[in-house]
């Protein structure tokens, strides 16, 4: 055979290849609203930088008829290309061959990439559309995905991991995103749970739908396990992009910096507007943050989950910053069980990337309740504190409101090493409230006075005048400043540049034990 | 040449000075760690011995004191007499000396005689094990109570964000403990989504009950000034 035959061959087999299912399954595929996976990565990736890797790997399996089947891809097309001009390696699943069930030869393509990604400090990016584990394969799939929770859990905190879910991810086969650092899912056609409907019917009677059971609104709104809902898979795979924009490529460098037109010294006079006199009176914090943060750079991470408690990625001055915000508008701002997990695991994220965190308290404790403290909110809370004091990022707080308690020092106090600490003049630091404090320092005197109403209200005046204040904070040294709300972006963006360079090792341990 | 041969010379007496000092130095470190180490293999073979001594000197005051506390027990019983509880042979007595609880067994003889069966070093430890058992076992009945408590309340409050309907209505329940200082609908209103349907005061705060969807308000279950709790209803939304 001559070179040029030898090329058509060539050709030949990895148009095969690249056809995966055949054309019914692919249009099964459209027909549910989803695309398939060289589709998906195309419309990822920058035009043409796509370079695909393994596409001969075929699996060597003989059991269950696996010897006669022919496996294009074994489901899963790998490679890797660019976004926005920056390296990511990729996997996409591909549904129309054997349901994109995993098996040793897939998952062996996938690891493949992983080691490569982390080698050569890039993000990995996988989207997941896979029935699970390839049951012909029996054990080697196991092993497979085996391979590759491990090497989620080794990349972890060395390159960013996003995985988006494009269809069923059952089974052993969710442990993969869990480890991941976002999960992206869309409305109506992800589904992620361990044991299906099915499964769940037969041994607790509970008949459940796969969309209520882990569809993507139910681990967006109720278990908190993935961070973002979208309508459809462009809009998924549009918010990878743009998250990615505020990441650096690995743990060794600093996020990009992206130039804004917004003045660094702009005055947020409008907060004074937004927050009401009445401090019982809630303001939308959301708000807040949109006018501290570069013009449209705020993106929230779980917006519906522990909705009291807000996260996600902004810009000041360009600079990418974690916003960490107490939502007063529920629970009163308090933080609970599901706001500490939110919180935490998002530091740890900020922490391992080299992206400043940049806290908005407004906290009046943590939600009292028989269901939080049998639900445990004393580990809970306490992963707020441990991450908070072990993140070695610039670390800046703005106590804007109520800082109460033990919640006070949970949200980035000075004692949690928080870099710099500001609060507003309507700030109210303090152990307790003026009533339950109050309550509890003038008991005798007022179970004895005559007229004990009128005292107890006095002495709720007393207090809230001599201690619901950032005074005290500000004589101890907690409080570096009290600011008016106008400058307040310009302190803020002010104190990321002086602290640009800042530089805090963690101390030589294996690693701590953070309670989970 | 002569100005030559005698930098040379120099050279090679300051070079081999250099060699000298420096396989001094190696050598007086090598003595030097030799000793080291015969140091600290030396003062291991003492430590040993010094503990076994310890050990030994323990336990031969152990037999020693049980023998002292038999004797002294013995005397006590030939002066006095003891009285065992209705139909019980043995009786258990706690004797402390210098800090250290012991318990002795008496038995009973024929006629009016005791004689001492044992004597047992209580240590602290174990009796903390015994009061841990009957703790444990009361536990035991109490943890289960708890735990269909638990599992009740996270039955109540773990419901999904879209609450339950009763009979195609929307339940609206209290997010947190606190109380209801304003109601601001009546019983067959219509109302849009994110409508103001209460203030509930908790937390330091006024806090929006807000309906979820439009509909129309089907029952209240509170007032102004109802004391709620986190899960009761407040209200019911066709």
């Amino acid at each position: 055979m001559s070179v040029e035959e030898k090329e058509d061959l060539l050709a030949g087999k990895k148009e095969n290849i690249q056809a995966g299912g055949g054309k019914n399954r692919i249009d099964k595929q459209h027909q549910k609203g989803k695309h398939t996976a060289r589709e998906r990565i195309n419309y990822l990736l920058d035009e043409g930088s796509f370079n695909e890797l393994n596409i001969f790997v075929e699996n060597r399996s003989t059991s269950l008829g696996m010897d006669e089947k022919e496996v294009p891809g074994e489901g899963v097309v790998v490679g890797y290309g660019t976004i926005d001009g920056r390296l990511v390696y990729v996997y996409a699943q591909d549904f129309t061959v054997m349901g994109g069930s995993v098996g040793e030869a897939h998952a062996q393509k996938i690891t493949q990439v992983m080691d490569l990604a982390v080698k050569n400090g890039a993000p990995i990016i996988g989207l997941n559309d896979s029935g699970g584990a390839r049951i012909n394969e029996g054990i080697d799939s196991l092993n497979g995905y085996g391979e590759i929770f491990y090497r989620n859990t080794k990349a972890s905190g060395v390159v960013p991991q996003l995985t988006a879910i494009l269809g069923p991810c059952a089974g052993g086969a969710v442990y993969s995103p869990a480890i991941t650092d976002f999960i992206f899912m869309v409305d109506q056609t992800s589904k992620m749970f361990i044991t299906g409907p099915s499964v769940v019917k037969s041994v607790t009677g509970e008949e459940v739908s796969a969309e209520e059971l882990g569809g993507a609104a139910t681990h967006n709104e109720i278990s908190g396990v993935a961070h973002f809902l979208e309508p459809d898979e462009a809009a998924a795979l549009d918010k990878i992009k743009r998250l990615l924009s505020y990441l650096p490529d690995n743990y060794q460098e600093k996020p990009p910096v992206i130039e804004s037109a917004d003045d660094p010294g702009r005055s947020t006079v409008e907060l004074t507007s937004i927050i009401n006199e009445n401090p019982k009176k809630a303001y939308d914090v959301k708000t807040v943050i949109n006018i501290l943060v570069d013009q449209d750079s705020f993106l929230e991470v779980q917006p519906y989950f522990a909705k009291n408690a807000v996260i996600g990625l902004a810009r000041l001055n360009g600079r990418s910053v974690g916003i960490v915000a107490n939502q007063p508008q529920f629970l009163a701002g308090c933080l609970n069980i599901d706001a500490s997990t939110k919180i935490a695991r998002f530091i740890r994220f900020c922490d391992s990337f080299n992206i400043p965190i940049i806290s908005l308290v407004d906290v009046p404790g943590y939600l009292p309740g028989v269901e939080q403290e049998f639900g445990g909110v004393i580990r809970h809370g306490a992963k707020v504190l441990y991450a908070y004091s072990e993140a070695t990022v610039p670390k800046i707080t703005l106590i804007m409101r109520k800082a109460y308690g033990g919640a006070y020092i949970a949200m980035g106090s000075r004692s949690v090493r928080a870099d710099l600490v500001y609060a507003w003049p309507i700030a109210e630091i303090a152990v307790m409230g003026p009533e339950g404090a109050a309550n509890v320092i003038y008991r005798k005197e007022i179970a004895a006075a005559e007229d004990s109403k009128s005292l107890r209200q006095q002495k709720i005046e007393e207090y809230k005048d001599n201690f619901a204040n950032p005074y005290i904070a500000a004589k101890r040294g907690m409080v570096n400043d009290i600011i008016k709300m106008e400058e307040t972006r310009y302190k803020l963006i002010n104190g990321l540049e002086m602290m640009i360079n800042k530089k805090e090792t963690a101390e030589a341990k294996k690693h701590g034990n953070i309670p989970l | 040449m002569g100005v030559l041969s005698e930098t040379f010379e120099i050279t090679v007496i300051g070079l081999s000075v250099v060699f000298l000092v420096l396989l001094l130095l190696t050598i007086i470190l090598k003595i030097q760690g030799w000793l080291m180490t015969k140091f600290f293999s030396s003062s291991r073979k003492p430590a040993d011995s010094i503990n076994k001594n310890i050990v030994l000197a323990a336990e031969k005051d152990e037999t020693v004191r049980h023998l002292l506390i038999t004797a002294a027990v013995r005397a006590y019983l030939e002066e006095n007499t003891i009285n065992f509880q209705e139909g019980k042979k043995l009786q258990k007595y706690k004797i402390t000396i210098e800090g250290k609880s012991y318990e002795v067994e008496v038995e009973k003889l024929a006629g009016d005689e005791a004689e001492v069966k044992s004597v047992q070093a209580t240590s602290s430890m174990s009796k903390n094990k015994f009061s841990t058992l009957n703790k444990r076992s009361e536990s035991k009945e109490s943890s289960s109570s708890v735990q269909k408590k638990a599992a009740e309340i996270k039955n109540k409050a773990k419901q999904p964000v879209k609450s339950t309907s009763t009979a195609g209505g929307k339940t609206i329940t209290a997010p947190m403990p606190g109380q209801i200082i304003k109601v601001a609908v009546a019983e067959g209103d219509k109302v849009a989504q994110g409508q103001q349907l209460a203030v509930l005061e908790a937390m330091k705060m006024e806090n929006d009950i807000t309906a979820p969807a439009a509909g129309t308000v089907a029952s209240i279950a509170v007032e102004k000034g109802s004391d709620v709790n986190s899960g009761d209803i407040l209200f019911v939304i066709n």
